[in-house]
């Protein structure tokens, strides 16, 4: 069946007012009597709080009130998974960022007094800033559950035995860096008590139901009491799934019952936001004389500072990923998840599976020249496909579209490495090199319920409105919904009311994250339209007396097919069912189809479908400086099926940008990278020519087919670029970010610098 | 500890702000304490932003039409004080005569900030990574200073006093600058950021070379940017190349005296790791032209 | 307390309101002005979110002093163009959806206006130069540079009829 809507580009309801500078985010929508609120931060890494003396701070002009974790009416404990973060420090310091106070003042300069005023004494702990520290033995406990927060085991085979049959066995050491997600909209929110008196929150958001039940459990609410309405929000890639602002809005909200507003300014958005976890891969792989995979054994150790968030999430998805998208039998892979004193990781765009990606890409290449085979020669021999058994037992049954990545990314390969690499460089002191990188990803949350729900309502005019509680963060998904409805409605998704993300009229649709809205509320979504087309051909074929399945829906009609002529509007069908006495509502409720892992061996059905990926990077180094310039990238990525193009490419192009910063300069530091001066994201110059494929593998589940993109855009592109270096310099760059040094390092070692001569 | 959430901003509405129409009248304002001297602001924004700004007063000198402009004045180029950065890059004038100005416009921050930044105030904030410093020294620059007690010529060498701390005293206004140019058979100016632009230079090198003819160098100029306290020249560096022909061996030697040099003078730091091959690559190729040009 | 008069001629209207001289002219054009797409993003000149054009250049208003305006001319996005009648650079960057999260776009836009009122006809490489101080996160470029080499192309053919 040939689509309307679907796989066409149709303008996102929401860009115009964005393009005329009228989209306002939660800074822009504040009114101007708000309070301001300030937190005090402690700025220091662990430390026991001895007392906190605000009575000066409190009498200062302008100053409205004080709040500690004493004013907290509910439960101080917020988290995504683990509830460890307080939102107002109680008794103990566990990072730099952890907040002491809260200020509510009637300006921002009141608001600075107020914090400069209170007295706070401390009594420093050792500061433990790697996991390793943390985990040894005598180490202090940063919670009162020890520092080990979570370990996951995928066991599968036996791999011991398999590593004995192999033909080349390699094992290495990689390592990751903190990275800060960097969207552009720093945190902010502002909140009023609404007309039905409920403390309503404005602020950006990828989790409105989320927050709505951490504000409600940290106010002692029930949830009809308390509102979250997500601003137009500029982008999230995962920081933005924790709570911000939303529990010190709340707070003050709840004892002033009056505006506040609280806007982080981008500082403090770096430091009170989470990061990627920084991760330590020690990873042993064993081919057969073919190169194909028989055994992996791999010790992952994440940095999860000071509070878990999505943590043991991210260590899941590590373990499980850990295979790189290939068949493997026998598996032996353990992630820890351990709490420092850094600032706490949380969820970026890929999950842990980034990390992985850059020790199995590493190690497939290692085995490639080992066994002197083509890089996306190995890949294809190993590559998942139907009938083959992932990491945690599930079998593959469908929508494995890595093979057809390969050949999409393939004669752009052969091409760079017969002719483009040996042509002469952009400079003399340049080195070409080309390189490959292949991924997966479940789609979804790992082997734990994340269902979405939707609504669509049509009214006796005719109107259609679409209910979803997903957040559209830039991301996109307000269009891909609409398409999706539009497509089982054949209705223009222009012609929709679209009603998103207020937790008083949409429902729970779950987080804008791991790339699952598509996936999982846009099932919801066709199966609400679903059920209403169903529904309106039921009523129409009551009026036209004519049996359903001879009608179609097109346009706002529900017609006859054989006889266009033969037809019932929208507004009709749906007075004829209102008079019957039924609600003009349907409702799509859809959890994938996945099965817990098991705690002892990681088996089980983590998720209901996978994106597979594969890029080829083309790059150039500068040997005597270390300068990596990104010439090219070619990204093929399996979709399932291609909803709304334009956006796919928008999130390729985006992924890669954050994938090259990964891959090249992006780390973050406490104290050292604490403002955009010093954390370095690519600009236009820095960014690569980039040739997307659309890779289109059905999946049977999805919805028309369509599976998620948005994280898979980044996941490839460190390994690739990492792969390239190594053909450019032959040497092996193990630690990420390969940032100058570690590239000048690298060439220096193959010897480089030495071997020019003019 | 980081003052990473800016609480110690000073109340701006106790900033008051003037402008005055003529240098006199600039220098008369800034003998008073507590005013500062703003052109394109981009760094006094900072300060007061982190909270390091202690002043009162803003003494905007961006309208005294004195201290704008890029003129040719008797085989020297004089530029005015409060001209853009972006103007200098704009300029033929600029492009033709000092090449390596040139060089450091074009990678000189983004196109906001160059249109904004003045070549004043980039010399008068004297950040170490300053990317006008090495090629303003590279043509002998001067800088006029005014004082209510009247005008001195100063080179800029003894201007570029350190860290963030320009020789300016209170009253004092920097109002134009005079360079020479000297056409040379390599005059460039690279720097290395950890991005293509939009980069604070981790290093960076003028260099202007000639030779006679009998094809030895007779005139060298070296000064790195962004590794030492002070940006200046490299005189052990420039006397191993000075009188001898511009071969590859020599210019290796002259790369591995000048990171010697550098670490005299910074020790061993943690970022000398990189800075001390990476000056030698930068030297190597800059010079990768000019060797080959020789060697025809 | 310093409080200055500032006039200026703001999206072609003469308008003035009252500022602290050392306010930023972000926060003055945001809050006194009402110019709600002038967005503050790092707030010290390293991702353009906050650019406007301040005459006839493209200026990081978190950078300037709000007393530097008095007498200026600015445009802002909010001056651009109309829903009846967009700029050709709004019309672009839907067309090529340059646009994702939307909070850097005014600020492209704005130093894309700047460079296309002074050079109509720029290259690729040029685009990206006079952009590279705008930071996205969402779009990895592509789109916005596509965007504003179709605009160009819109604006030089009005132009010529």
């Amino acid at each position: 069946m040939t689509a309307k809507f679907i796989g066409t580009d149709i303008t996102h309801p929401r860009i115009w007012e964005k393009a005329m500078g009228d989209a306002l985010f939660a800074a822009d929508l504040a009114p101007d009597d708000c309070l301001v609120l300030k937190a005090l931060r402690a700025g220091r890494h662990h430390a026991e709080i001895v007392s906190i003396d605000y009575s000066e701070a409190e009498k200062l002009p302008g100053v409205v009130r004080i709040f500690t974790a004493k004013d907290i009416p509910g439960r101080n404990t917020t988290g995504i998974i683990n509830k460890d973060w307080p939102v107002l420090a109680e008794g103990k310091i566990r990072s730099m960022a952890d907040a002491v106070a809260l200020v509510a003042a009637e300006t921002e300069q009141a608001a600075q007094a107020a914090l400069r005023a209170i007295k706070v004494e401390y009594k420093d702990l050792p500061a433990l800033l790697n996991p390793f520290d943390a985990l040894k033995e005598d180490a202090p406990k940063i919670h009162e559950g020890g520092n080990l927060l979570f370990t996951r085991v995928v066991k599968r085979g036996d791999a011991e035995a398999a590593f004995a049959t192999a033909a080349n066995i390699i094992e290495r050491e990689y390592k990751t860096p903190a990275i800060e997600h960097c969207y552009m909209e720093p945190d902010a929110g502002y909140g009023y008590v609404d007309e039905d008196g409920a403390l309503a929150i404005v602020v950006c958001t990828q989790n409105p139901h989320f927050d709505l039940g951490e504000v409600c459990a940290v106010l002692d609410l029930p949830e009809d009491k308390v509102r979250i309405i997500q601003a137009v929000t500029g982008g999230g890639f995962g920081s933005k799934l924790d709570i911000t602002v939303q529990g010190y809005i709340g707070l003050a909200l709840y004892h002033l019952k009056r505006p506040v507003r609280y806007f982080y300014n981008k500082e403090e958005a770096l430091l009170a936001t989470g990061k990627r976890h920084p991760m330590w891969i020690t990873i042993k792989t064993g081919v057969d004389k073919d190169g194909k995979l028989v055994a992996c054994h791999a010790h992952i150790t994440g940095d999860g500072g000071a509070y878990g968030s999505y943590g043991i999430a991210v260590a899941t998805r590590a373990a499980v990923h850990a295979t790189g998208p290939y068949a493997c039998p026998n598996v032996d892979i353990t992630a820890l998840e351990v709490y420092t004193n850094n600032l706490f990781a949380c969820a970026m765009r890929g999950f842990g599976t980034p990390q992985v990606a850059f020790a199995y890409e590493s190690q497939m290449d290692l085995h490639a020249q080992a066994l002197g085979l083509d890089p996306i020669e190995i890949r294809l021999r190993n590559a998942l496909r139907p009938g083959a058994h992932t990491a945690t037992g599930q079998l593959m049954t469908a929508s494995c579209g890595l093979p057809n990545c390969l050949e999409a990314v393939k004669p752009y390969y052969h091409d760079a490495v017969t002719t483009w690499v040996k042509e002469e460089p952009s400079s003399p002191t340049r080195r070409r090199g080309v390189g490959v990188g292949a991924m997966w990803y479940g789609c979804g949350s790992t082997g734990a319920a994340n269902p979405a729900t939707a609504q669509v309502e049509v009214d006796e005019n005719g109107i259609v409105t679409l209910f979803t509680g997903c957040a559209d963060i830039g991301q996109g998904s307000s269009i891909v919904l609409l398409q999706l409805a539009g497509e089982v409605l054949g209705l223009h998704p222009s012609k929709f009311r679209l009603v998103c993300a207020d937790t008083k009229y949409t429902t729970n649709a779950g987080a804008s994250s791991a790339s699952r809205q598509t996936y999982i509320s846009g099932n919801a979504v066709v199966l609400a339209t679903t059920e209403m087309a169903e529904a309106l051909k039921k009523a129409a074929a009551a009026i036209l007396e004519v049996g359903p399945e001879t009608l179609e829906l097109d346009d706002g009609l529900i017609r006859v097919i054989a006889d266009h002529a033969q037809k019932v509007t929208f507004a009709d069908a749906a007075k004829h069912i209102a008079k019957a006495g039924e609600a003009l509502r349907w409702e799509g409720f859809f959890d994938p189809d996945t099965t817990p892992l098991a705690a002892e061996d990681g088996q089980g059905v983590p998720y209901g479908t996978y994106a597979f990926a594969c890029q080829m990077a083309m790059i150039e180094v500068d040997v005597l400086t270390g300068e990596v310039d990104v010439i090219k990238i070619v990204a093929a990525h399996d979709v399932g099926r291609g909803v709304s193009p334009a956006n796919l490419v928008g999130q390729i192009g985006g992924g890669i940008g954050i994938g090259q910063g990964f891959a090249l300069t992006e780390e973050f530091e406490t104290g050292v990278t604490e403002s955009l001066t010093d954390y370095h994201i690519a600009t236009v110059m820095d960014m690569p020519e980039i040739v997307p494929i659309i890779v289109e593998d059905h999946e049977p589940s999805g919805p028309f087919g369509a599976k998620g993109i948005g994280e898979p855009a980044l996941v490839p592109t460190a390994p690739a670029i990492l792969n390239a270096i190594e053909m450019a310099l032959g040497e092996r760059i193990y630690e990420l970010p390969a940032n100058l040094e570690r590239v000048l390092d690298a060439s220096r070692k193959a010897g480089w610098p030495d071997k020019l001569e003019f | 500890m980081i003052d990473v959430m800016n609480y110690h901003q000073p109340d701006r509405s106790a900033i008051d702000y003037v402008r005055p129409a003529t240098v006199d009248e600039a220098v008369a304002m800034l003998a008073k304490e507590g005013t500062a001297i703003v052109a394109g602001g981009t760094d006094l924004m900072i300060d007061i932003r982190a909270g390091w700004f202690k002043g009162n007063c803003l003494v905007d000198v961006k309208h005294i039409p004195e201290m704008h402009g890029i003129r040719e004045e008797n085989g020297a180029i004089a530029i005015g004080a409060t001209t853009s950065i972006e103007e200098l890059r704009q300029s033929p004038l600029v492009r033709e005569k000092l090449p390596a100005l040139y060089k450091a416009t074009e990678k000189f921050a983004s196109l906001q900030v160059r249109n904004t930044v003045t070549i004043g105030g980039n010399v008068g904030h004297a950040a170490p990574c300053g990317d006008t410093h090495p090629p303003l020294i590279l043509y002998d620059g001067e800088v006029e200073i005014a004082s209510a007690s009247g005008r001195r010529v100063v080179p800029l060498r003894e201007t570029l006093a350190g860290p963030s701390k320009s020789a300016l005293k209170q009253g004092e206004l920097m109002t134009r600058f005079t360079l020479r140019p000297r056409k040379a058979a390599l005059e460039d100016f690279q720097k290395i950021g950890r991005r293509k632009d939009l980069a604070i230079s981790r290093v960076s090198l003028a260099m202007l070379l000639d030779v006679d003819a009998s094809g030895v160098m007779d005139e060298v100029r070296v000064v790195l940017g962004a590794c030492m306290p002070t940006t200046g020249r490299m005189p052990e560096t420039e006397a191993i190349l000075k009188g001898n022909k511009p071969t590859w061996k020599v210019f290796r030697e002259a790369a591995a005296h000048m990171a010697a040099e550098m670490i005299a003078i910074t020790g061993r730091r943690k970022s000398i790791y990189y800075k001390e091959p990476a000056i030698q690559g930068l030297m190597l190729r800059m010079c990768i032209p000019f060797v080959k040009g020789a060697s025809k | 307390m310093p409080t200055i008069t500032i006039k200026l001629t703001l999206n072609g209207e003469q308008r003035e309101g009252n500022a602290q001289p050392a306010q930023t002219a972000l926060s003055f054009l945001r809050d006194v002005m009402g110019q709600k797409s002038v967005k503050e993003g790092c707030g010290i000149g390293e991702c353009g979110a906050c650019t406007v054009i301040v005459n006839g250049k493209a200026v990081n208003t978190c950078l300037m002093p709000a007393g530097q305006l008095d007498g200026a001319t600015v445009i802002t996005t909010e001056g651009l163009g109309t829903e009846e009648n967009p700029h050709p650079l709004q019309s672009a960057f839907v067309k090529h959806n340059a646009i994702q999260c939307g909070y850097c776009s005014p600020g492209f836009m704005m130093n894309a206006k700047a460079l296309l009122d002074e050079k109509p006809d720029p290259t690729r490489e040029e685009v990206s130069k006079a952009l590279a101080g705008n930071i996205c996160r969402c779009t990895g470029y592509q789109q916005i540079v596509d965007a504003v080499m179709d605009a160009a192309e819109t604006i030089r053919e009005g132009a010529g009829s």
